[in-house]
């Protein structure tokens, strides 16, 4: 052993000395008084470091803390409820008035002698389509249809951008 | 009260369970606050600080991934809201290498200190409050905390050896001042 030093009286403490650094300390300190009496303070201050108590947070901090995590941050859960509903709404109105088209469109009888391949039946499809958006179009129900997509669209859009600038104003408040 | 692991509290909050979150809170607002209350060196920016740890540990818990322990993460941004917290109030931390560097006087509020203590043991207390932020924060993690050394160097961005030095050397400040007014036969 080179030399009692502070460095090794920490190791010592902290048990990272081999067996044979161990008994090379314990025989140069036995007669180094000076020595003794540091390596014995300094496992005082350990014995005493390790009886040392946490501080108690204030009184209310989980009551706060909470309450402004609520009101900084939406719940979860509620905020994905309240998007489903928005979302499923649109969609199911999207899939109704497809579906009210799609069963208002009736084939017609007298072009069924010349619909004899696979790519004539299609393009009669197509063309009798065509003929049914034209005449519903061309209705009175076209405009009811319009008018209802735009009003769930703008509905939809509405909330989108209240709930966005609404999250953005937190998120702010939490940065700044 | 749930009672709920550690594991099963976070899992839960990330679920959306928000309100288990106040679970975590209890467990880890003592730890969080002594640590602040180091590193700040006064109970009110403490608290205020601690909110916000608090705040941050929510917002990034969806980002927790399990890969270290959750206690280490916690601590990581804890120390970090605190040094923001600093440097908010014009007063910072110096970086690794001055600050090991550093030399601390203990001996500079010692008379007033000696004074106050009404034994051993409380002028110990004293004096670690009195230890640089980053000494006083290695004290409490690893004697209070029961982090391990390479725990703290992830939580103070620090290398192992420089945690350890400083270590070292907090506690070598405090011997010798116990040596100075012969307390090493009463402190236990």
């Amino acid at each position: 052993m080179k030399q009692i030093n502070d460095d090794l009286l920490n190791k010592y403490i902290d048990g990272e000395l081999t067996r044979q650094e161990i008994d090379e300390l314990e025989y140069f300190i036995s007669t180094d008084p000076s020595s003794l009496e540091k390596l014995k303070t300094l496992k005082m201050v350990d014995e005493a470091l390790k009886k040392m108590q946490r501080d108690k947070a204030p009184a209310n901090v989980t009551e706060r803390v909470m309450s402004q995590i609520t009101s900084a941050i939406p719940d979860k859960y509620n905020k994905n409820h309240f998007f489903v509903i928005i979302i499923s709404f649109f969609v199911l109105t999207i899939i109704g008035m497809l579906s009210y088209i799609l069963t208002s469109y009736v084939p017609s009888q007298n072009t069924s002698s010349y619909s004899n391949t696979a790519i004539e039946k299609i393009n009669h499809f197509i063309l009798s389509g065509v003929g049914q958006f034209t005449s519903i179009i061309g209705g009175n129900n076209f405009h009811l249809i319009v008018a209802s997509i735009m009003l769930i669209v703008m509905f939809t859009i509405y909330f989108l951008f209240e709930s966005h600038k609404s999250f953005k104003k937190k998120l702010d408040s939490v940065v700044h | 009260m749930k009672n709920l692991t550690e594991l099963e509290i976070i899992e839960s909050v990330k679920r959306g369970n928000q309100t288990d979150f106040t679970l975590l809170v209890d467990m880890y607002k003592d730890r969080a606050f002594s640590l602040l209350k180091r590193l700040l060196k006064n109970e009110m920016d403490a608290e205020e600080a601690l909110m916000d740890s608090f705040l941050k540990v929510y917002k990034s818990l969806p980002n927790f991934r399990f890969e270290s322990k959750f206690s280490t993460w916690f601590y990581k941004i804890v120390y970090n809201t605190g040094l923001t917290f600093l440097s908010s109030k014009n007063r910072r931390i110096d970086n690794e290498t001055s600050s090991i560097d550093e030399y601390f006087e203990l001996g500079e509020n010692d008379d007033e200190i000696y004074a106050n203590a009404e034994n051993g043991k409380e002028y110990l207390l004293k004096l670690v409050d009195k230890l640089p932020p980053r000494h006083a924060l290695i004290i409490i993690l690893f004697y209070i905390d029961d982090l391990s050394l390479n725990e703290i160097s992830q939580v103070l961005d620090l290398s192992l050896v420089n945690t350890k030095v400083l270590l070292h050397r907090s506690r070598n400040g405090l011997r010798d001042m116990l040596l100075k007014h012969n307390y090493q036969e009463e402190i236990l």
